[in-house]
């Protein structure tokens, strides 16, 4: 699966619309992102994983967590 | 009301080559299947497969990271790559879409073309080959 990154244009060109220097996110195609990566286009600055940890949260009043829904 | 493209956005790859290219010209079409029944006057014709290429003509360069240097891979290794074309600079809008081939191969490259004193010039031909097509974008 795709994941969102971080990326920074650090080549002469534009990249996708962002102007060389820009900080962007985006989903990029592996493969595209790994093509702009080796060629000196951009650079991964961070990988953004969406987490939602145990704890972190509460569901409203009265909603079955997974574990009760599963019995 | 523009009745010119003189500054059009061109990508491939997500690079922005504009500056490499004088001219760029979008082809999509689709086959025409006859359904002619007997007894009819007329051929009767429907749209079939289509098929969509981006063709741009294009200043060669031998630069480090020029046009030859990224485009020569994606020839070789025929790579798919999305090519984008924007009528002008600016958001994209619908009044300033933007024309994709999302999955692309370059199909013809000539990287050496030319005579004494003229312009090294080649033309080349992104050819769909996916399942979208040719896609346009207003968002």
């Amino acid at each position: 699966m795709n994941s969102l990154g971080v990326y920074q244009v650090i080549g002469t060109r534009a990249y996708r619309g962002h102007q060389p220097g820009d900080v962007f996110e985006s989903v990029l195609d592996p493969n595209a992102e790994a093509r702009a990566i080796n060629r000196g286009s951009i650079r991964l600055l961070d990988r953004l994983e969406a987490d939602l940890p145990e704890g972190k949260y509460r569901l409203p009043t009265g909603w079955p967590t997974t574990k009760e829904r599963k019995g | 009301m523009a009745k010119h493209i003189n500054n059009p956005v061109v990508t491939i790859d997500g690079d922005d080559f504009t500056n490499s290219f004088r001219s760029c010209t979008i082809n999509a079409e689709f086959d025409q299947v006859d359904v002619t029944g007997f007894g009819s006057s007329f051929s009767e014709m429907i749209p079939g497969i289509g098929t969509a290429t981006i063709e741009l003509e294009a200043f060669q360069n031998f630069d480090t990271n020029g046009l030859d240097q990224n485009l020569w891979p994606i020839f070789i290794n025929k790579t798919t790559v999305e090519v984008t074309v924007k009528a002008q600079p600016g958001t994209i809008s619908s009044t300033n879409p933007e024309y994709s081939l999302p999955a692309a191969k370059l199909t013809t490259y000539g990287p050496v073309a030319g005579a004494v004193g003229e312009a090294s010039t080649m033309t080349l031909t992104f050819t769909n080959a996916g399942q979208l097509g040719l896609v346009r974008s207003f968002t």
